[in-house]
């Protein structure tokens, strides 16, 4: 069952197309990361998830209801937290709980006691007075509280220095044990979110470049290293970063299966020194990053 | 409705010290001009008129500093949960935009209604208002600013801050008189109950339109849809002022004339069978005779032509000294009750163009009554219903007592219900009474009219403050004079059909 379904969603901004005829599903119970460069479209896929935006074309379903149409019912059962949202900064962390609570029939008051000694958040300070990392958390424990089927955080680590966002990524799985609930996190750096994500997708220039599970991403993408090709090798489809260095040659191979994917190198490159090395999922973001900087330096020119 | 108060109570909270700021610059300039005194000189009336001036200046400069401040708060209070914005907090919560419109407008109904009622409120019962006269005070406050504020919130709920919220509120209002003034020259053909209709329909329909728009807006959150139903409800605007046909009878402040009653007696009136002419070039004064009554007599207050307008009014009101007197007990009821009217400077005539139309005499039954009296010196007070007469200043002549400079202050309700002879046309159609002052001894039986003249009022919030000079001669021979206030009250009034066929000039000698 998916949370979240979009079908062709688009979004323009006069000329400028933010969001291109994305269709994606976030299945339920996921900690699904969308990641993407800045400016990929993003925050918009978000702002139209939420009803913040109106589509230009396609449309999203939410919790099984048309974005557009998300009402008081529904946003009982999400959390959204964004580093560009509008905290009422005069209130103190208490007058934020204390508003929010009455909003949500299923706050929990134990669990953001819980969560309130887990961030360790100073009650009585005002969220004006809080470093970024504290006012991130409280929006955190605000969005939380209710224990919500969808939590929707937008660039939640941008700005927060790496002893903060380990805490608050610590915050995120530690709540993550307390109930089940879809996550859906956008970022443009992997490596924030590579402890959290079961699913990945990737966007580029509002389009979608991919959608799968971490799992599946990691399994089928190698560093792989041939001493000895020859002369002859070139590369294939499905490889990425191909070079090569006296007798070294190196590339990605994106569609990874363990026996027919080594069958081929052997029939490719006979008896040379094949070896191929499982890459984190930075690494993969990396490379997929820099080839669609690339694809689309190419279709520039 | 628990969450909209919900909603309403955290902007209370945000917002209270401001309001209150703003409550206290409602308040203050209202004390300011009660405590204030006028610095009197050898000549009253220059005194207390740029004394007047003065105060009016600034009182108008405070008010509108209350006006955009008002305003500006009011969009302050929007723009904490814009409805524009898409990074605000509020629409990821399970918070409606109805419910935030509830939350916002009771909010602001406390804030700058209800708030500044009850902070005027102590003002007002000093002042000497009754509870009518501060139910008005309260209503009139609260129309207002009530209007100004869901203005306020409508607007604001179309812009993301405060700079853009200034520069469309003050375009709109701008586009909203100019619609008002547009269509003028087309208002030359249509009678005045029309003209009152379109006013009238214009007015009540803003408040709703505003309502509506504010709504959608919060509803949607479809900002061009929203623009785009103000500019239609400011089309309608300018398309009712400019052309609507038909007369609206709620809208007609002249309606108060209605048949006469049975008790009325209205044989009493009699006009003099045609005009006697003073000036060739003016359409003259009708004269007339009334019979008096001591329970209540009958007087004509207008004349009107076929279109409803006023053209001829009761300027010099010569029955007043006899109905006074007689009031006193200081003359008898034998003499029929003269009245004249006259047509003000505007209405001239060609000197060749016929005297003749056909139109009605607005007649008033009138009761008479003594509002209070107090000795003639510089302190004396007296006080009625919600207004507060004190004697200024004295000026005599030789052994004469000439005139007496007064102060009233009054409410503003009561005030628009005075008929005065400085007022030069009577539009507003709510006058409900004349009062004259008389200066009196009862032990010497002397007593004479005061012909009063208004130096200068200024109002703030409902409150007025006014000077007026008596203009008498009371000899020191007469004894000790007392003032005395006397109000002619209108009972209620009645229409009489009015043909005049040509001029005379034997006047009033045509009834003797």
């Amino acid at each position: 069952m998916n949370i979240i379904e979009t079908h062709a969603l688009s979004r323009r901004f006069g000329r400028t197309e933010a969001v291109h005829d994305l269709t994606l599903s976030v299945p339920a119970g996921s900690v699904f990361a969308l990641l993407g460069p800045n400016g990929a479209g993003k925050t918009t896929t978000l702002k139209l998830l939420m009803n913040l935006l109106p589509p230009t074309s396609g449309s999203a379903e939410v919790l099984g209801v048309d974005s557009r149409q998300l009402g008081e019912r529904e946003f009982a059962q999400i959390g959204y937290v964004s580093e560009n949202q509008h905290l009422p900064l005069w209130m103190t962390v208490r007058q934020l709980l204390d508003y929010c609570r009455p909003f949500y029939p299923t706050w929990d008051r134990a669990l953001e006691a819980t969560l309130l000694q887990q961030f360790a958040l100073p009650a009585s300070r005002k969220l004006a007075q809080l470093s970024r990392g504290m006012l991130m958390k409280a929006a955190l424990l605000s969005s939380l509280a209710y224990r919500p089927k969808l939590l929707v955080l937008d660039e939640p680590f941008s700005g927060l220095d790496a002893l903060v966002r380990d805490e608050f990524i610590r915050g995120v799985l530690e709540v993550s044990a307390l109930g089940e609930w879809t996550v859906l996190v956008s970022s443009h750096d992997i490596e924030e979110v590579e402890r959290l994500a079961d699913h990945i997708a990737l966007l580029d220039a509002g389009r979608l470049r991919l959608s799968e599970t971490a799992e599946s991403l990691q399994r089928r993408f190698r560093r792989v290293e041939v001493t000895n090709a020859g002369t002859g090798a070139v590369t294939a489809t499905g490889w990425l970063e191909w070079e090569r260095s006296g007798v070294l040659t190196r590339f990605v191979e994106t569609c990874y299966e363990p026996e027919a994917t080594e069958r081929r190198w052997q029939e490719r490159f006979g008896s040379a020194e094949v070896t191929a090395k499982p890459m984190t999922l930075r690494e993969i973001f990396m490379v997929l990053a820099r080839a669609n900087r690339g694809n689309a330096t190419e279709a520039s020119a | 409705m628990k969450l909209v108060w919900h909603i309403a109570r955290k902007d209370l909270r945000r917002f209270a010290l401001p309001a209150a700021v703003w409550a206290v610059l409602i308040v203050a300039p209202t004390i300011a001009l009660m405590v204030i005194e006028p610095g009197i000189g050898p000549h009253p009336p220059s005194s207390l008129d740029g004394w007047g001036r003065v105060m009016g200046i600034w009182l108008q400069i405070l008010q509108g500093i209350q006006a955009v401040i008002a305003l500006a708060l009011a969009a302050a209070l929007v723009l904490e949960d814009s409805v524009v914005e898409t990074t605000a907090f509020w629409p990821t919560r399970p918070i409606s935009g109805a419910r935030l419109l509830g939350g916002k407008l009771l909010a602001a109904a406390l804030l700058f209604c209800a708030a500044p009622v009850l902070a005027l409120l102590p003002v007002w019962l000093a002042i000497g208002f009754d509870a009518i006269a501060v139910t008005a005070a309260a209503s009139e406050f609260v129309s207002r600013f009530g209007t100004l504020v869901l203005f306020a919130i409508t607007v604001a709920a179309l812009v993301r801050n405060l700079a853009t919220f200034l520069l469309c509120a003050f375009g709109l209002l701008a586009v909203y008189v100019a619609s008002g003034l547009a269509p003028r020259p087309l208002w030359q053909d249509a009678s005045m109950a029309v003209r009152q209709s379109r006013e009238f329909l214009a007015t009540i329909a803003i408040v709703p339109a505003l309502l509506l728009a504010a709504t959608h807006q919060f509803a949607t959150r479809r900002s061009v849809r929203t623009w785009g139903m103000i500019a239609v409800v400011i089309a309608f605007l300018a398309t009712v002022r400019s052309v609507w046909p038909w007369t609206v009878e709620m809208a007609r402040t002249d309606s108060a004339a209605q048949t006469p009653r049975a008790g009325d007696h209205p044989g009493d009136v009699v006009a003099a069978p045609a005009f006697t002419q003073h000036q060739a070039n003016s359409i003259p004064s009708l004269y007339g005779k009334t019979v008096w009554h001591a329970d209540g007599f009958c007087v004509p207050l207008f004349a009107r032509n076929p279109a409803g307008e006023v053209v001829m009014r009761s300027w010099d009101q010569i029955w007043q000294r006899t109905a006074g007197l007689r009031i006193l007990g200081l003359e008898a009821a034998e003499q029929p009750l003269w009245w004249q009217l006259e047509a003000p400077f505007y209405f001239r005539r060609v000197r060749s163009s016929p005297v003749e139309f056909t139109g009605t005499l607005e007649v008033w039954s009138i009761r008479a009554r003594i509002l209070g009296e107090t000795p003639v010196r510089v302190g004396a007070k007296l006080q009625h219903d919600a207004t507060r007469v004190r004697i200024l200043a004295l000026l005599s002549h030789e052994s004469r007592l000439d005139n007496i400079y007064l102060e009233e202050r009054d409410s503003s309700r009561n005030t628009l219900d005075r008929l005065t002879v400085d007022g030069l046309r009577r539009d507003s159609g709510h006058e409900r009474y004349i009062d004259a002052y008389f200066v009196v001894n009862r032990a010497t039986q002397h007593a004479v009219e005061a012909w009063s003249h208004d130096i200068g009022a200024t109002e703030i919030n409902s409150v007025v403050r006014r000077f007026c000079e008596l203009g008498f001669s009371w000899p020191e021979s007469y004894g000790e004079p007392t003032l005395v206030k006397i109000r002619f009250e209108r009972d209620h009034a009645f229409e009489l059909p009015l043909e005049v066929r040509g001029i005379s000039t034997r006047g009033l000698e045509q009834f003797r």
